[in-house]
């Protein structure tokens, strides 16, 4: 059982850092936790990469042929991990499409002065203005992204309801998105908790990344805007008009976890406040610790890929 | 607002066969077709698609619940039967689709309040909000930006 304890070691290795990796991502000031969460998210996944492609190899050269449930189980653990991977990879490929293919669909906003404003502010952040396009919904929807062309989608509901510099406040949190590659962020976060759902951290992690997107995207919209009130008024209309559509919605298409909890209260809280917070040195110490764990977990496989080839030789005496 | 359920999406299918199964796009694409709001009986359905397709009563019967459950159709009791009208226009099941699909897909401005308003219900953080929201409110009738 020498390859499967060594396996266990890894894994083992790869939960105890997603974990501690999760609980220090709660002291992480609430907007800037991107970097954090990816690491989080992506700690486990170095770990047992360094597992199966360091350490099995030299198993097997050393204790060949593999037999028993040794070999059941790093047959299991090859089947799974790649699998996984292979999963949460497609998955990933097909919400892309997905949302690409549905973004094309969605009629062009022409004549309104939404759309104007959209290519002014695209202009202050230095990126290629989105194109504007508008859904007929009787319910507030506000969404960016795409892979060819970028493309920011409002619903007649927004169009109606928010004013002037609500609007301004909306497209400008867009762009925001856009110019931070939020959606490409967030694609890989979900990639990585997809890929390696059996790692429990990974759930948690995406939320704080889903959760600090929006937050630095209104950080970013009251720094392009200088109108946090907007920001919060425009917040407080969705509030109001909001009865959930999505309460009967496409539940089954993404099998993406709820939202971070409290988050309309700390968005309103933080754009009361002039939309910013001080920054926090937890968030150095959030990326330190994961990677000296990671430093560590490399040291301990070293140890046991050059002992257990010595184990597995005094097994066979 | 109480949305159409669609369970998955297909986009590689043509019109609202990327949000239906295809007898349930021919049902809603006949009732569709019929002044807005126009209700229709099972029977009705049923002798319109008999001459394209050889389906049994009972399956034209159980596809038109189905689609009641989802919310595309509204049904109302006739004497012995069921009348059924379409709860929102093809144009409007449409938006509805694509909107609700690209809210859980992309970035977006209100979801994440919105999916966490569904489960409010704590009063004291409805009370909180609201609080927080009046605030808003008076500080932007007094100007502030």
């Amino acid at each position: 059982m020498t390859h499967a304890l060594l396996l266990g070691i890894g894994f083992g290795l790869a939960l105890a850092a997603g974990t501690a990796g999760a609980l220090a991502l709660r002291l992480v000031r609430p907007g800037a936790g991107r970097a954090p969460a990816l690491v989080v998210l992506g700690l486990p996944a170095v770990i047992l990469g360094l597992t199966s492609i360091h350490l099995i190899p030299a198993f097997w050269a050393e204790c060949t042929p593999l037999t028993g449930p040794d070999a059941a189980v790093i047959a299991g653990w090859s089947v799974l991990a790649a699998g996984s991977a292979a999963a949460g990879f497609i998955a990933g490929l097909r919400r892309l499409l997905l949302a690409d293919g549905l973004l094309g669909r969605v009629p062009v906003l022409t004549g309104h002065p939404v759309a104007e404003k959209v290519g002014v502010l695209a202009g202050r952040l230095g990126i290629v203005p989105p194109v504007v396009r508008v859904l007929e919904l009787d319910w507030p929807l506000v969404v960016s992204g795409r892979v060819r062309r970028p493309a920011v989608v409002i619903s007649r509901w927004v169009l109606e309801h928010l004013d002037e510099s609500e609007l301004e406040a909306v497209a400008a949190h867009e762009l925001a998105h856009l110019a931070r590659r939020s959606q490409a962020v967030l694609w890989l976060g979900r990639l990585l908790r997809d890929g390696l759902w059996y790692v429990p951290s990974g759930r948690y992690a995406l939320r704080v990344l889903a959760r600090d997107e929006e937050l630095a995207a209104d950080e970013l919209t009251v720094r392009l805007t200088g109108r946090p009130l907007a920001l919060a008024g425009a917040l407080g209309k969705v509030w109001a008009g909001s009865s959930g559509p999505l309460a009967a919605g496409l539940s089954g298409l993404i099998g993406e976890g709820g939202d971070a909890g409290g988050m309309l209260e700390v968005r309103l809280v933080r754009l009361l406040a002039d939309g910013t917070d001080e920054r926090s040195t937890v968030r150095a110490l959030v990326l330190t610790v994961p990677g000296l764990l990671t430093a560590a977990s490399w040291q301990v496989l070293e140890l046991a890929a050059e002992a257990l080839p010595l184990v597995c030789r005094l097994g066979s005496l | 607002m109480e949305g159409p359920k669609v369970a998955n999406l297909r986009l590689d299918r043509p019109g609202v066969r990327a949000a239906l199964g295809d007898l349930e796009a021919e049902v809603m694409e006949l009732i569709w077709a019929r002044p807005p709001g126009t209700a229709v009986t099972v029977r009705e359905v049923f002798e319109a698609l008999y001459g394209r397709r050889r389906l049994a009563y009972t399956t034209v019967m159980s596809t038109m619940a189905r689609l009641a459950r989802k919310g595309l159709l509204v049904a109302e009791k006739a004497g012995p039967a069921y009348l059924y009208r379409a709860a929102l226009s093809r144009e409007e099941f449409v938006d509805h689709v694509v909107g609700a699909a690209l809210e859980r897909l992309l970035v977006n401005f209100a979801g994440a309040t919105r999916r966490q308003l569904e489960k409010l219900t704590d009063p004291e953080v409805r009370a909180r909000l609201a609080e927080l929201l009046e605030q808003v409110e008076r500080r932007r009738a007094r100007g502030e930006k």
